[in-house]
């Protein structure tokens, strides 16, 4: 008895010795990969957006040029304006020369345009699974169909460097958000939604940081 | 003076298990002290520790894996998959390094979708 003690001391004792851990867990606030070098350029142009459905009430090219003009000036260090000009086909995108001559000489400028779809409408909604017995009935208070008043921001943004006329980033942003207040209004909901599409386009564009986890291997 | 003999072997014992133990232990290489470096914000130092570690030992997963996650730091998107693809290929099984690894790739989605558009317009180009 008193043998096998002694023999798992020493076991225990060898184990503890040689066990570490093999990895360290480490939070890494890593850069986001980015297209455009946004210090290069010494000005952004809000150019107005080919803006194919909005509800009544709402100017879409107003509230996103509202909108994104402070926030740009907050992370640029360059000027932020609006350019007044208006697109008439998406074609204007594929065209170099349309950007170059609207730049007139400015080389060092990047234009902020894109085309933008605002949408709402009501669906029916399943709120929960019919209750099966009258404990789950307790627990889920609601059941059955209910209306929800659905928004939907359908934005395909493009920036163009002036110099070139040629898009240095596209992408299309689909964001969706659902209300169960019917009579939510469109100006809020767009608020909600345009401030995700900054989010993505800032991530993208600025190369935003952001922390994630990394294993670090000891061994 | 009977009892105090058996009592000093099993101590010496016990010290040499413990020694022996310990020598399994990281000792503190480079590849510790990139990692300390790396705690401390200091990324440049640990690059340096890891691709000395590297040097010394091209096989060695540990310092590539860490080497990858310092370039992922600095936004070396390249060099970061080759040391992670290099060191995947030296130790395919191992979680910590998928982990890492996986994370990696859907970051740089976006960098492929690009570089894949880049590839494209110049094929386009080309054609012209």
């Amino acid at each position: 008895m008193r043998k096998n003690s002694l023999a798992v001391a020493c076991l225990l004792l060898f184990l503890a010795a040689c066990t570490s851990d093999a990895y360290r867990k480490l939070k890494v606030e890593l850069p986001s990969y980015s297209p455009v070098k946004l210090e290069d350029f010494l000005e952004v142009v809000i150019t107005p957006f080919l803006v194919a459905e909005q509800p009544q009430g709402i100017d879409v090219n107003k509230e996103i040029a509202d909108y994104l003009k402070p926030e740009l000036e907050k992370k640029f260090k360059g000027r932020v304006t609006l350019n007044q000009v208006s697109l008439e086909s998406e074609e204007a995108f594929k065209k170099p020369e349309y950007w170059r001559a609207l730049a007139a000489g400015s080389s060092k400028s990047l234009f902020l345009t894109g085309r933008a779809s605002f949408t709402q409408e009501t669906r029916k909604a399943i709120l929960a699974r019919p209750a099966r017995s009258l404990q789950e009935e307790s627990l889920s208070p609601r059941s059955g169909l209910d209306e929800r008043r659905i928004f939907t921001l359908d934005v395909s943004l493009y920036l163009i460097k002036a110099e070139t006329g040629e898009p240095l980033l596209q992408r299309d942003f689909k964001e969706t958000k659902s209300y169960t207040n019917l009579n939510q209004r469109a100006d809020f909901a767009f608020y909600d939604l345009i401030q995700r599409v900054k989010a993505k386009l800032f991530r993208l564009a600025l190369g935003q940081e952001r922390v994630q986890n990394r294993y670090l291997l000891t061994r | 003076m009977s009892r105090i003999v058996p009592a000093g072997i099993a101590v010496a014992f016990l010290v040499s298990l413990l020694v022996a133990g310990c020598s399994f232990l990281p000792k503190p290489d480079q590849v510790s002290f990139g990692i300390w470096a790396a705690e401390q914000d200091l990324w440049d130092e640990a690059i340096f520790r890891w691709k000395r570690a590297i040097a010394l030992d091209p096989d060695s997963v540990a310092a590539r894996n860490n080497l990858a996650v310092a370039y992922e730091k600095k936004g070396l998107w390249e060099e970061a998959r080759r040391e992670y693809e290099i060191a995947l290929k030296l130790s395919p099984q191992n979680r910590w390094l998928k982990a890492n690894y996986q994370s990696f790739k859907d970051n740089l989605e976006i960098l492929d979708k690009d570089k894949g558009k880049e590839k494209k317009e110049a094929e386009k180009d080309e054609k012209k």
